[in-house]
């Protein structure tokens, strides 16, 4: 059996004192990065741009309600979806009716006009994921998306979805190492 | 026949739902995947307002319809995918294509995204120039210029001319125009079959068009007729002649194709016979005298003796001499004819009309009639669609009526007259007489250019209708997705305008909108058909399953007592023609038809059959009369008739008579759109506008011309290599005496067993080997397969001068062989990625992008590949696709992709996958039923849309699914065995008689 690139083992030597320099290389520019990232705490400027304040901290959170309450078609398709207007409406045309954000959710209804999201979460075009394969393996949404119950808006767990950070997680769980699993 | 797919979930468009059908036009997560690689991520995600009950973001849905893209009205599955129509297929229920299509019908996508499109109404200004203008304008215009006609008018005053209707609309049409204070409707077909209910009538005294059961026939004897590309339902037709050819207790079916220039339907003949251009129905007179003379008649004493009389004259050593088919050959299919029953004699075609066209379609009811094939191979009581059609001669009519000013509002639906009636007809002319011409078209067109208002209208894909191609079937049309532009309904149209005159009331005959007359029609065919159920469940039957359909009875039929009055006498003494001028042959291709789709980039792309031409058009000229013009390949020749002249690059080929030029039709558009215009040119500039006697067609064949070298070469491109395969046993053969021979003693030829030795492991294929196999005896060479995977796999076109290159982007193609000789006897082989077992590119990819993966397949991952080309270089069956440059889908044809493939950039290395994509659904989907994968659950684009289904795709694990047994058929063979690539792909030998 030929052997593919993800089960090389690459022999990777070093000297030391290149070793070394390269250690304090790294713990400098990490530094910086902390530094930076601890400078700002909205990590995504995206994540403020929403159309309607909504708070994921308020339903998954303190309201407790499954994620596929709303995003009910994760277990269903390839796409979790976001939840149609006249799912919102279903509770919100008694629940906090008043609310300044629920009338801008009433006023989307009212003209039948569809909410444009901002998007936080993106694969590169030549990636095929699936929820519903994910739902069907037990994977909690939390392994992906983090504890989006304790964000107010949603941020990205993980500024890109490598390629890495996906195999990483299939040889944990022994999943499919196929590149057809994921590019089609 | 393999078994046909379980089917699919067949969804309702309500009315309410398809309102709300915007909202999910762009809906939420599944832009994640959609494959738009060129236009990088989209920032936002649209969350629906209001979703139907049965859409999933990111599934698909299928909606059952029907086909419009000719009149046989095959059935559809279409797929939508959140909200964008990707894929059609056919119905798999459909009695008409039993889940198959056409290379055309497949390509009707790029109709409904058609980048030419029209998206607003146009009007002609004071300046004489066409603009856009408003919806409520026009049809201001055109209501006034109705209420203008007065209630006291001529029939004349209004016309509404279109193609071919259902038979609601046509309905509706009427009503409408009644309402309105009259008018007349004429619909028309360019290829039409006036001469088929006018022998009919003449034979028979019955005005119909019968069905015709190949798959019942022994022999068929086709006359120029082209079932397997445009006659009358190709897509049946195809599937039944691959049953006919199906090797059955020892045989198989036997055709013979009698033409004056090969079609694609000679191509796939046993035996083919060059026919002097027009002397059909003398040798068909000849056919019917010896099997009289032979007593080998099936009929009662008094009818032989009324058809001796006609049949006297024609002995076969006269005909032998005026058709140019030696006597012996007619004796024996003569003989053949009346033996091997039952048998089937068939004419027809654009190629073969002739001024004789009723008279030989006579003359073959008759042969048809004297051995007994009427009621076994022919089928009166089918009453196809052909019926409904006006004649030529009314539009002819219509033209004297229009140039002495009599007609005032001409409406003009889906047609295209301007470019389709002969030039000469005067139609062009005698447009500019009529005060309004109104096109309602989707698109611009040579006819909508010339008119005063274009009003675009829906295609079939967004619009309810229904169609009924023959007795006993009425499909149902529904829209598909929501309308792309700002168009409306042809229905509604009319509608509106009516309503504009006279106000509605309550009592009106007219109903609000189309979609409601169209459902009190099915109202009643509810009462008349299906009264043990309520309408609506009726209506929702009718409209997952794509509509109603029962079997019709075939009735009996008696010859007509008028038929001693059919003149054939003056047949013999018809002059031979001694000029220096050739016939031309008009035909009408499988992928061109009549020309109404040709603004699709992937039938332009798409070889053309048997000349394998792309992006172009050409007359096609025998090697000794190129000679002896003086004409090479390529040379510009001018052909000149009477009636016009055109210039067109010649195509030398063999299998045309030599007193003959054979010219295709559908090209030569001037404003259909940017792929179709300034390609080659349109033969209804050379032809003779008279309309045939007998019938009052357009007698296609019945113009000379002068052939001349003009002074220039063209670049004709063809993707066709060696049409011979010599010793190289590519396509291969087996005969049938050595199928009989296998079948008694159990001993094949032997294909001779390649297994070499290897040096590389055999791979594992634990749970599924995914393998196909192809049966040449099968394969007719439509092509269909070779769309069918442009559409699904997101596969760009590259246009002529890349083509030219070799770097034609199809996955999979259909090389054609043959030998030379008198008998072309085509062989078709689709090659594709063989996804061999010891592939030679694997090894060369220094990046591992190609590899072979668990289940069999050849797997190409596209991000990894660095595009060193060195696969291609490597691969014996030349099945791969380098992306040299960027693909182009110019809006909205990029609305079309698959979102579950990939759309690949420049630099990349692309192939078949065996529609992995679909074997990934159709796992996922059993793995969520919890059950195993059934035998015909994975069907590649290619396999689905196969109309002779000569291609089945399966697991080659399981031995009892149709790929492992046809795996081991006695005809089996791979493609270069010898090169110990071992393939996936099996192929079965074509079956020679």
């Amino acid at each position: 059996m030929r052997s593919r690139p993800q089960d090389k083992n690459t022999d990777f030597k070093m000297s030391s004192k290149a070793m070394a320099r390269l250690m304090m290389g790294t713990c400098v520019l990490a530094a910086i990065l902390f530094i930076f990232f601890l400078g700002s705490d909205t990590p995504s400027a995206a994540a403020q741009n929403q159309p309607i304040a909504f708070s994921h901290r308020l339903h998954g959170g303190r309201l407790k309600l499954d994620c596929q309450f709303c995003h009910f078609y994760a277990s269903r398709s390839s796409s979790a979806g976001v939840p149609s207007v006249r799912h919102c409406m279903r509770c919100h045309d008694q629940v906090e009716s008043k609310s300044p954000e629920v009338q801008k959710l009433r006023e989307q209804w009212e003209k039948r006009e569809s909410i444009s999201w901002t998007r936080i979460y993106d694969l590169p075009d030549h990636v095929v994921f699936s929820h519903q394969k994910h739902v069907q393996a037990e994977v909690a949404c939390a392994h992906c998306h983090g504890k989006v119950e304790n964000m107010e808006t949603v941020v990205r767990l993980q500024d890109e979805f490598t390629m890495g950070w996906c195999i990483q997680c299939h040889r944990e769980k022994s999943a499919s190492l196929e590149c057809l699993s994921c590019h089609l | 026949m393999p078994e046909l797919p379980p089917l699919k979930k067949t969804g309702t468009f309500n009315e309410i739902d398809r309102r709300n059908f915007l909202s999910f036009m762009l809906a939420s997560g599944t832009a994640a995947m959609v494959g738009c690689a060129t236009q990088g991520p989209s920032a936002v995600l649209v969350s629906n307002v209001n979703p139907p009950e049965e859409w999933i973001p990111g599934k698909s849905v299928y909606y059952a319809s029907v086909c419009r893209e000719c009149p046989a009205g095959c059935g559809l599955h279409v797929c939508n995918r959140d909200g964008r129509v990707t894929k059609v297929e056919g119905n798999p229920h459909h009695p008409v294509n039993r889940g198959t299509l056409c290379a055309r019908g497949q390509a009707s996508l790029q109709g409904l995204y058609n980048p030419d499109r029209l998206k607003t109404p146009l009007q002609r200004s004071g300046s004489g120039q066409l603009e856009p203008s408003a919806w409520k304008e026009t049809i201001d215009t055109l209501a006034a210029a109705l209420s203008e006609l007065g209630p006291q008018r001529d029939a004349s005053s209004l016309v509404f001319f279109s193609d071919i209707l259902g038979p609601s609309f046509s309905a509706l049409v009427g009503k409408w125009m009644e309402t309105i204070g009259g008018g007349r409707l004429i619909q028309h077909e360019a290829c039409g079959y006036e001469f088929l209910k006018a022998a009919n009538r003449f034979t028979f005294d019955r005005e119909e068009v019968p069905g015709f059961s190949l798959e019942n026939a022994r022999f068929i004897l086709s006359l120029g007729s082209d079932f397997l590309e445009t006659w009358l339902s190709p897509v049946e037709f195809s599937s039944a002649f691959s049953r006919f050819k199906e090797y059955q207790q020892g045989r198989i079916g036997r055709l013979v194709q009698i033409e004056s220039r090969c079609s694609l339907t000679g191509a796939n003949a046993d035996d083919w016979l060059l026919i002097q251009p027009g002397t059909e129905p003398i040798l068909v007179l000849a056919l019917i005298h010896i099997i009289l003379a032979e007593k080998l008649g099936r009929v009662g004493q008094e009818d032989l003796a009324r058809i001796e009389s006609l049949a006297a004259p024609f002995n076969a050593e006269k005909a032998s001499e005026i058709t140019g088919i030696s006597s012996d050959v007619i004796y024996d299919l003569a003989r053949s004819f009346a033996h091997e029953r039952p048998s089937l004699a068939l004419f027809g075609g654009v190629s073969s009309i002739s001024g004789k066209a009723t008279l030989t379609q006579a003359a073959v009811n008759l042969l048809n009639y004297v051995v007994g094939n009427i009621g076994e191979t022919v089928l009166y009581g089918a009453d196809l669609y052909p019926a409904r059609l006006n004649s030529y001669r009314d539009v002819l009519q219509l033209i004297d009526e229009m140039n002495a000013g009599k007609v005032n509002v001409l409406v003009i639906h889906r047609s295209n007259p301007a470019y389709d009636l002969p030039f000469t007809s005067g139609f062009q002319s005698a447009l500019e007489k009529v005060p309004l011409v109104v096109v309602l078209s989707p698109h611009l067109s040579e006819t909508a250019a010339r008119a005063d208002l274009v009003l675009p209208i829906h295609t079939p894909l967004e619009a309810w209708d229904d169609y009924s191609p023959r007795e006993g079937v009425w499909g149902l049309q529904q829209p598909t997705m929501r309308p792309l532009l700002d168009t409306r309904h042809a229905g509604d149209l009319l509608l509106q305008v009516a309503n504009q005159l006279s106000p509605r009331k309550d009592d009106s005959p007219l109903p609000q909108n189309y979609y409601q007359f169209l459902r009190e029609r099915w109202r009643e065919l509810q009462a008349r058909e299906r009264p043990d159920l309520e309408f609506e469940s009726f209506w929702n039957l009718a409209a997952t399953g794509g509509g109603v359909w029962k079997d019709f009875s075939s009735q009996p039929v008696s010859l007509s007592p008028s038929l001693g009055d059919i003149q054939v006498r003056d047949l013999l003494s018809s002059e031979t023609v001694q000029s220096q001028e050739l016939t031309l042959i008009p035909y009408s291709s499988v992928f061109n038809y009549d020309g109404r789709g040709s603004n699709s980039a992937w039938l332009q792309e798409l070889p053309q059959s048997l000349t394998e031409v792309v992006w172009d058009s050409c007359v096609e000229i025998h090697p000794e009369t190129a000679q002896k013009l003086g004409l090479k390949q390529g040379d510009v020749a001018r052909l000149r008739s009477e009636y016009g002249e055109i210039l067109l690059p010649v195509y030398v080929q063999r299998w045309i008579h030599p007193d003959a030029v054979a010219v295709p039709l559908g090209q030569g558009h001037t404003h259909f759109g940017r792929y179709a215009n300034g390609r080659g040119a349109n033969v209804a500039s050379l032809l003779n506008p008279a309309a045939e006697a007998g019938s009052g067609g357009l007698p296609w064949l019945s113009v000379n011309v002068q052939v001349q070298k003009a002074n220039a070469r063209h670049q004709l491109v063809t993707t066709r290599g060696e049409l011979s395969q010599g010793q190289r046993q590519i396509a291969q053969t087996i005969s049938l005496n050595q199928m009989q021979k296998f079948f008694r003693t159990g001993e094949s030829e032997g294909s001779g067993n390649h297994e070499t030795a290897n040096l590389y492991p055999p791979h594992q294929h634990p749970a599924h080997q995914w393998g196909m196999a192809i049966d040449l005896n099968a394969c007719t060479g439509c092509k269909a397969c070779v769309v069918a995977c442009y559409a699904e796999n997101n596969n760009p076109v590259v246009g002529k001068d890349q083509v030219a290159r070799g770097r034609e982007m199809s996955w999979i193609r259909v090389e054609s062989y043959a030998e030379p000789g008198p008998l072309p006897g085509y062989t078709f082989l689709p090659v594709l990625c063989q996804h061999c077992h010891h592939a030679p590119c694997e090894g060369v990819c220094p990046v591992f992008a190609t590899y072979h993966n668990p289940e069999g397949l050849n797997a190409m991952v596209y991000n990894r590949c660095v595009g060193t080309r060195y696969c291609a270089n490597n691969c014996p069956y030349k099945a791969r696709r380098f992306n040299f440059h960027e693909p182009e889908f110019p809006s909205a044809l990029d609305r079309q992709l698959n979102p579950h493939v990939t759309v690949r950039i420049a630099g990349v290395m692309e192939k078949c996958t065996f529609c992995v994509q679909r074997i990934v659904e159709a796992k996922q989907q059993a793995e969520k039923e919890g059950r195993n994968l059934m035998d015909g659950e994975v069907m590649p684009a290619c396999a689905q849309t196969c109309p002779t289904r000569a291609i089945v795709f399966g697991d080659l694990n399981d031995r009892e699914s149709l790929v492992s047994k046809r795996s081991r058929d006695p005809r089996a063979y791979h493609l270069l065995e010898h090169l110990g690539t071992r393939p996936a792909i099996t192929y079965l030998k074509k079956i020679r008689l």
